[in-house]
Parts: C-alpha cells; structure tokens; sequence
C-alpha cells in the first residue's frame, strides 16, 4: 500500500514536471516525455498492474491538462506502454544491454505512435512530415533522456 | 486441472490491460461530452492551485519593473488614444451617412498565464480566469499588444485553457491590410504561418499587415495577427497562399487578453 502511494505520488510528481517545466527540455519544439519514462521505469522495476494503472490515470490528467483535442489517447498509450514493460519485470537484467535498448526504443515508438500519428490523424499535415519531423525526434530524444536517467538509476544492470 | 499462479497472474495482468484499453477507448468516444468536460474542469482547476505560490513569489520580483513599463505604455497608448479618437469619430459620422450597422463592442478580461503546454503539434495555455470571471467557451484571446493569441477551448470555474495560434487545429479568417485581401491562417509543420486560397491576381507584398477580417464571432476586426514574409511561387488554380511571420512571441507571453463579446 506504501509502495501505490509512494509511486502515486512520484508519478503526480513527474506529471506536474512535464506540465510545468517540459517546454524547458524543448529543441526545435521536440519535448520529451518524461510520464513515459517514469512509467517504463515502473514497470520494470516495480509491477506491471501499477504501472498500467498510473499510466492511464497519468495519461488523462496530461491530456486535460494540454490542448489536445482527444482525450484519453495518453490513457491508452501509457497504460499499453505500463503492461509491455511490465512483462519485462524483474527480468530485464538478464537481457543483454542491446536488447534492452531496443526494448526501450519498442515502448517509445508504441507511445509516440500513438499519441502524434493517431491525434493527428485528422490534420492536413502530410504523414511523412509528422513521422520524420515530430514522432522520430521526439522518439530519440526521449530515448537519449531515459538511457541517462536508466544509467543513473541502475535499471537493467546486474 | 487446476491453473498455475503465473498463468493466473498473466491472466489478470491481460484482464487489466483489456480494463484500461476499453476505459480510454470510452474517454476517446466521450470527447466533447459533459461528464468529460467536467472531469478537465477538475483537473484545470486543481492544477491552478499548484500556480499560486510560485505566482506570489514571480509577482514580487517583477512589481516595480512591471509598473514602470506599464507606465510608458500608458503614455504612448494615451496619444495613440487621441489620434484614434478623432478618426474613429470621423469614421462613424461617414458609416452614419452610408447606413452602416455599429460594430460589435468587445470587453476584456485581463488574465495571467499559469502554464504553457507547446511543442510544434499542439499548443495551449492555462490562465487563471474561468467562468466566474466571466469567460466563455470559444472566446478569442489577444496579448498585452492587442495580438492575436488564440481562442478558449475549455472552461473551468477557475481557469481556462487557450489553443493557440499555432495549434495544429486552430483557423482563423485573416485580411491583408493594405490588398484588402481575405484568407483563412492555420499553421503547417514545414512552413509555419500560411494563409491559404487567397486569389492568385491579390496584390500582396512582403511586409504587408495582416488582421482578423472580423468574420467570425471569436475574433473582432482589426486585431493584429503579423506580417506577410513570403508569397508561394507554385500557383494551383486559382488561389495562392501567402507565408505569415507572428508578430506574437508565446516565449514571452505572461499575461494575456480574452475578449468578451458585449450583450
């Protein structure tokens, strides 16, 4: 019970981060996702449930809180993003780094492709352009911040 | 046979995803309703709470600074004031005797801006003035310059959020000020600010000024949106569009305008 409050709380944490303080980390308008992070880190090292869960609560929150015009598309992505990790849980470290990685980038494009390529589904904007100027280097930069954040914090080292 | 506890915990885990899959997809198809308005109203307002401290601390370094500006402003825009008075006086007395209808009258609500939430896909604003102030869905927002920002997309008692200009939703019906000339604006990834279907025999040039042509509810005439940079070469048809730079900057924005149509 602690340990739902303890990360509930860490995740509230994490959201206010990326709603107030995430246009800080933006070049040339990519900006991270930090929830995203936090909610691999969950599921790997903590429980698949919780992570599913904190992700679709975490992910409705960001959605009313941003302009989005379809709410609930975060929900999804988070709490999809929460079970594939999870089943990665408590085994990551047996998996060679490179394997980690591509497991990372997996979850990443799981996240990004849903929420940029569904949410602008309706726009004018040509496919190539969201794929090559939106989801791909918000993807990588998401994924340069996790492996720094995943190094310092030991995840996936024996 | 009884079931081993991992395949029961696989089973649960998969029962729990299928719960979170089909509550999100729920949200996703109750967009726009009121139970879901209501619930981004809670949130809105919850989080505007968070905004209070750090508002009080921004407000004492910034007071003095802000009053003096403000003072020079006043003072410009009281000779501006003048000059306007004398040819908007003009103006009525020549609408008069062509029969004109009187324009729509617009009041402010002065508003500071809690959060930004930008990337070059979706853009908006939380600022702290909601419905009990007076805000309405679908109100158009302009900055300290009277510049077009953008438009009220959700309401909280409050607080409201604001789409901004370059929001890859948002429209606006915009007029080259000096041609005459009358386009819709939205914002491109790869080109920014373009105003499209403007007939391709429009004389706009680069450095042109364009405003809100005034033929919507959200937004009055005349409200600076910026300047043509570039007209597109390719010419399709009969229409070309038209490259806009912002006069806005939403890096600098701390307070901003929503105006409210009078009864």
């Amino acid at each position: 019970m602690i340990d739902i409050l303890k990360y509930s709380f860490l995740g509230l944490l994490v959201l206010i981060f990326q709603w107030m303080l995430g246009d800080i980390f933006s070049i040339y308008g990519s900006i991270p996702s930090f929830l995203v992070i936090f909610i691999i880190y969950v599921g790997l090292t903590h429980s698949q449930l919780q992570a599913m869960w904190l992700g679709f609560v975490l992910g409705f929150m960001i959605d009313a809180l941003t302009g989005t015009d379809m709410i609930g598309i975060s929900s999804l992505a988070l709490a999809l993003v929460g079970y594939l990790s999870g089943i990665f849980h408590a085994r990551i470290v047996r998996i060679p780094v490179i394997v980690q990685y591509l497991l990372y980038t997996g979850f990443l494009l799981v996240f990004f492709i849903l929420t940029v390529m569904v949410s602008h589904q309706d726009s004018q904007w040509a496919t190539g352009n969201i794929v090559f100027l939106i989801m791909l280097p918000r993807t990588l930069y998401t994924l340069a911040l996790l492996s720094g954040i995943f190094i310092l914090l030991r995840v996936g080292a024996e | 046979m009884a079931t081993s506890v991992p395949q029961l915990s696989r089973y649960k885990s998969i029962g729990n995803l299928v719960a979170a899959i089909a509550l999100s997809l729920l949200i996703i198809a109750s967009n726009g309703s009121p139970l879901l308005s209501q619930a981004r109203s809670l949130v809105l307002d919850g989080s505007a709470y968070l905004y209070v401290p750090i508002q009080w601390v921004e407000m004492l370094f910034t007071i003095e600074k802000d009053y003096h500006e403000l003072q020079q402003r006043h003072i410009k825009a009281q000779i501006e004031l003048n000059k306007s008075k004398t040819i908007s006086s003009e103006n009525q007395r020549l609408r008069n005797m062509l029969g004109f209808k009187d324009e729509k009258q617009f009041n402010v609500i002065p508003a500071n801006v809690l959060s930004d939430v930008g990337s070059h896909t979706m853009s908006s604003l939380t600022v702290d003035q909601g419905s009990d102030d007076g805000v309405t869905l679908l109100s158009g927002v302009v900055d300290a310059e009277a510049q077009l920002v953008g438009k009220v997309v959700a309401v909280s008692p409050k607080t409201a959020l604001v789409q901004l200009v370059n929001d890859k939703n948002f429209r606006v019906s915009v007029r080259e000020m000096r041609s005459r000339d009358v386009g819709i604006l939205s914002y491109t990834l790869k080109k920014g600010y373009l105003i499209q279907d403007v007939p391709k025999n429009a004389e706009v040039i680069a450095g042109d000024s364009v405003v809100t042509s005034g033929f919507s509810d959200i937004f009055p005439e005349h409200i600076f949106v910026g300047w043509v940079s570039e007209i597109s070469p390719v010419v399709e048809d009969y229409v070309k569009s038209v490259r806009v730079d912002l006069a806005t900057d939403f890096n600098r924005i701390e307070e901003i305008f929503i105006l409210k149509q009078d009864d």
